[in-house]
């Protein structure tokens, strides 16, 4: 990835790190970058079905995360850059994977106005929420998976980890508005897959009444 | 009296945690008296802790974390040497 030929860059003609150097390194390491773990793992298993996968990209996030440890500015914080790469690493195995270019495909429904987005809001708000806790895990997860890459990791990195608007913008690069733009389609696209699902299940909403 | 439309923008930031105080209150206020925003503000609410609900469900064990943890030391100590 661009970031990390840029890293590569800035990393030849440093001189090689002392043994104590590097011994605090890793105590650095172990304490401010391993107890996001879980966190990551987490993410990356909503990510990728594939338990292996998911698991082999965020030992690659910490590879380089150590790796280029003396580009990360001590008391920043440690959680956005680690998912920075992961976001990275998952990028590259997408794109080897595939070979579609279904990321950039995406961008240009960003530049589309909200007209559409408050008509499903309205829409899926006449869902009752009772109706959603009986929808089972696997709906969800197939509804979260059928969203465009960027909209889901955008929206899992808000809504599972917490990250601001502006730590989102700085993990993505791209300016506040797309991520809140991104945010809102993912969670409409979302409310839309969700009441069908209900429906689909012969659970009514209120808007079948709505004709009458 | 604000209009409705932008309260549903609002009710996202404010969801997402970055509304100001100055939006809080306007938007508090706003549900406070209109019957429909109160609804949708009450259904986006449900919807994100449906949300976060089902996204924690999704199983890491303190074990997978220890053994991974391992595995990357491990491999970070192979790339050194
Ligand atoms: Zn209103």
């Amino acid at each position: 990835m661009e970031d990390d030929i840029a890293l590569e860059e800035d990393f030849e003609g440093k001189p090689p790190l002392s043994e104590e150097e590097n011994r605090l390194r890793k105590i650095r390491f172990e304490q401010e970058f391993y107890p996001h773990l879980g966190s990551l793992l987490r993410f990356s298993k909503t990510l990728v079905k594939e338990e292996d996968i998911a698991k082999d990209l965020v030992q690659e996030t910490f590879i380089k995360a150590f790796r280029f440890m003396h580009y990360f500015e001590e008391g920043t914080n440690a959680k956005a850059w680690l998912f920075k790469i992961l976001k990275n690493e998952f990028y590259s195995f997408y794109r080897k994977k595939t070979k579609e270019a279904t990321f950039s495909g995406y961008e240009s429904l960003e530049e589309e106005t909200g007209e559409e987005d408050g008509l499903i809001s309205q829409h899926a708000q006449n869902l009752s929420t009772e109706i959603f806790g009986q929808l089972i895990g696997d709906e969800m997860t197939m509804a979260i998976n059928a969203l465009p890459a960027d909209y889901r990791m955008t929206f899992l990195l808000a809504d599972l980890e917490g990250f601001s608007y502006e730590e989102l913008a700085a993990i993505f690069k791209v300016p506040i508005g797309t991520i809140r733009s991104r945010l809102h389609r993912a969670r409409n696209i979302l409310k839309k897959q969700l009441t069908a699902y209900a429906r689909g299940m012969g659970f009514k909403t209120d808007e079948d009444h709505d004709g009458l | 009296m604000m209009d409705c439309k932008t309260l549903l923008q609002l009710i996202q930031l404010y969801l997402d945690g970055e509304a100001n105080t100055e939006q809080t209150e306007l938007l508090l206020k706003h549900v406070n008296g209109c019957q429909d925003c109160r609804c949708i503000y009450e259904f986006e609410t449900a919807f994100r802790s449906f949300l976060a609900k089902k996204m924690n469900e999704i199983p890491v064990s303190d074990r997978e974390i220890s053994e991974l943890q391992k595995k990357i030391s491990e491999q970070i100590q192979i790339n050194e040497s």
